[in-house]
């Protein structure tokens, strides 16, 4: 019955105001009243910004609206630069205990001084303004009933620094292990005397790779011994996530006892055919040929929206989820992130990932 | 008339031409951004209003008959406003660098019947690509006006001044049958070798939503919502969309219809340069002046040659570079149409008027 009125609500919504629902229609209103409402974005006002260790970490204020999490999930930090409302994907790094207690969130973010999202951060976030965020997502998850084996390196803690805190106590031995380089890149530096002294069950090891070398899975496993009978929660770059797993599978660590996520940008190289994977409602393409995205759709046999073919028309819009692409008419290379591209007039120059934006009425 | 066309730029001045208004381009689009974020929710923001008040105002008729009148134009004004501003700029995809999840190309969707994906395959391709060029550009005449002697006479041209009248007054439905009637999805045998990128049924699915909900809302839902007073509000509905209809139909016949405005042949734009595309758009499109809130009203359609020049840049910013366009065009000696609304739209009907006759 809900699944009728729903139906219903929004056929009626889209007659009289060409909206997904209410709330989107009455948008320009509630911006008046409220600046910094966004339809269908959580708004967050922003506690503190502290630096720390190459990274801003942001404590932030959300609605009782906002949903639960697990620890380990990320979500899209929204900020409004220039007028541009942009985004990017982040781990949550702040138990869950704050969010259902006090609202609060933090996030880690590392910022990359010449990205145009997280390079523009500091000189643009202040305490008390407003950024936006999405429902948090995500599979990476602790399980509390198994002993377990946390591996994260650089920013890759994040997610897992949430797991560890979420836990109010430990009644598996836990092992934690956080490879960084040098002590100006620790993070939660003032943290993890507490963490320690609150679960005798845990074995934490802080892993300076600028003095002890840098953390290899052979000397993960000839020297820190891990309990191979534990789950494994790996998260970091992405080839050190891919070293890690093999390195585990190989001495006999069941598949499903791995999780692991990781982040990265991939440097632009030119020359070479970069890969491509296109997805088109339920149809996934890798790309073959050469030439801007359309041509070599078309080289593949797969047929997408196009129009004009110089950049006009926007017929082929598309949403690249991550990648770079250079801009045929202009040079100009876009960021990693995801964006919205003409195929038409791009060109991969890293592996790139795009989708069809196009929703039926 | 455009039968003694100026000398044709040489490939090399052309060449010329495309980097100089490419490079007006690059420098206008350095400085997108907060400004243009601030318009479109302003600009949202006042539509809204005038749509709300017109609507509840309309509640109101039964204290008096003249309430009527200021309630109609405001919703009029509203459905101007959302249809040339927002609609017809927002599906150029001016603003989706702003990335707002609703006012972007691929999700927009107006108050008037065409399907907003229809009207982009028509429009943003055939129309901007081919602008003006014989059997190309569907929107030269729109299949039914004789507005040039590259095309047949035939008897029903002798009656077009009164077909241009009804074309105009239901606008709305033509523009939303425009992709059906190309593509002889009712009547007609298909053209051979015509391609389209959706199927007859899609299309005809998307024509019919979009037209069930659009007379749902303005006939049906709102006049019910106002019980009492249904009727009124149905015929202030169907006056809004009426002066509307005109309207739009005015302003878009003066953008590429005028006495001056030029066509070209096919076979002049076979593998044309983006030169010879620049100087084509210039020629083949016409401004009018006016103040402020007449581009506002017309969604800065009375900037047509910018427009086609420029179509994905924020509409509002056409005026201010439309001195230096008139410049660069002068340069090259390519004629620059502009003049008063009044007078354009005088031209254009002496252009219809004109080719009614053999």
């Amino acid at each position: 019955m809900p699944a009728i009125f729903q139906t219903i609500y929004q056929e009626l919504c889209q007659t009289l105001f060409r909206q997904s629902g209410f709330i989107a229609a009455a948008e320009p209103f509630l911006r008046k009243l409220i600046p910094a409402h966004r339809a269908g974005l959580y708004r967050a006002r922003i506690l503190s910004i502290t630096p720390q260790a190459g990274c801003l970490r942001l404590r932030l204020k959300v609605s009782r609206l906002f949903p639960a999490f697990v620890a380990g999930q990320h979500l899209q930090l929204f900020v409004e630069l220039n007028g541009r409302l942009l985004e990017r994907t982040f781990s949550i790094c702040s138990d869950v205990q704050g969010l259902s207690e006090q609202h609060e969130l933090e996030l880690a973010v590392q910022i990359q001084p010449k990205g145009r999202f997280t390079g523009a951060l500091p000189g643009t976030l202040r305490p008390g303004m407003y950024v936006h965020l999405s429902r948090p997502v995500g599979d990476f998850c602790f399980m509390s009933q198994q002993p377990a084996c946390l591996i994260g390196a650089g920013s890759g803690v994040t997610p897992l620094f949430s797991m560890l805190s979420s836990i109010s106590r430990l009644t598996q031995p836990l092992t934690f292990i956080y490879s960084f380089r040098g002590k100006e890149r620790l993070l939660f530096a003032a943290e993890w005397a507490a963490l320690q002294a609150k679960s005798p069950l845990l074995q934490l090891v802080l892993w300076d790779s600028a003095r002890q070398g840098r953390l290899t899975p052979e000397r993960l496993l000839g020297e820190l011994k891990p309990d191979l009978q534990a789950h494994f929660y790996l998260c970091g770059p992405r080839q050190f996530t891919a070293d890690f797993s093999r390195a585990l599978l190989n001495t006999g660590v069941a598949e499903a006892a791995i999780r692991s996520e990781s982040f990265g940008v991939v440097a632009p190289s030119a020359g070479e055919t970069q890969p491509v994977s296109l997805q088109l409602g339920q149809h996934s393409y890798q790309l073959g040929g050469h030439g801007s995205l359309l041509q070599r759709a078309e080289q593949t046999g797969v047929t997408v929206p196009y129009g004009c073919r110089r950049g006009v028309c926007m017929q082929c819009l598309c949403e690249k989820t991550s990648g770079v692409v250079r801009n045929l008419l202009t040079g100009e290379l876009s960021d990693a992130g995801s964006g919205r591209i003409q195929l038409c007039i791009s060109e991969a120059v890293s592996p790139v990932k795009v989708q069809s934006v196009e929703i039926s009425a | 008339m455009e039968k003694h066309q100026s000398q044709q730029p040489d490939a090399l001045q052309l060449h010329a031409l495309a980097a100089e208004l490419d490079q007006l381009l690059q420098t206008e689009k350095a400085t997108l951004g907060a400004a243009d974020a601030l318009y479109l929710q302003r600009l949202v923001f006042w539509q809204r209003c005038c749509a709300l008040t017109g609507r509840l105002g309309l509640l109101l008729c039964w204290f008096s008959w003249w309430w009527l009148l200021p309630c109609v134009l405001l919703l009029a004004l509203a459905k101007i406003l959302d249809n040339m501003e927002i609609g017809h700029n927002v599906l150029h995809g001016q603003y989706d660098f702003l990335r707002h999840p609703t006012l972007n190309s691929q999700r927009f969707e107006w108050d008037i019947v065409c399907d907003a994906k229809s009207w982009q395959r028509t429009h943003n391709f055939e129309h901007h690509t081919y602008t003006n060029i014989i059997g190309e550009d569907r929107d030269f005449g729109y299949g039914l006006l004789r507005l040039s002697d590259d095309l047949r006479w035939r008897l029903q041209n002798s009656w077009q001044l009164a077909t241009y009248l009804l074309l105009s007054t239901f606008f709305q439905w033509g523009i939303a049958y425009h992709e059906l009637a190309a593509q002889r999805v009712f009547f007609g045998k298909k053209k051979p070798g015509r391609f389209s990128q959706v199927s007859d049924l899609q299309l005809k699915k998307a024509f019919f939503t979009k037209a069930r909900r659009q007379l749902a809302k303005d006939y049906l839902v709102y006049p019910l919502l106002c019980w009492p007073v249904a009727v009124p509000v149905l015929l202030g509905n169907f006056a809004a969309n009426l002066l509307r209809n005109w309207w739009t139909s005015t302003v878009i016949f003066c953008g590429h219809f005028t006495e001056q405005a030029q066509v070209f042949q096919p076979e002049q734009c076979q593998n044309e340069s983006r030169g010879h595309w620049y100087y084509r758009q210039i020629l083949g499109s016409s401004n009018f002046s006016g103040p402020r809130w007449l581009h506002i009203l017309t969604g800065h359609l009375s900037c047509q040659i910018e427009h086609h020049l420029f179509p994905d840049l924020p509409a509002w910013r056409y005026p201010a570079l439309s001195a230096k366009v008139q410049q660069i065009a002068q340069k090259y000696g390519i004629a620059y149409n502009t003049g008063s609304f009044f007078r354009q739209y005088l031209t254009v009907l002496k252009r219809i008027w004109r080719y009614s006759w053999p």
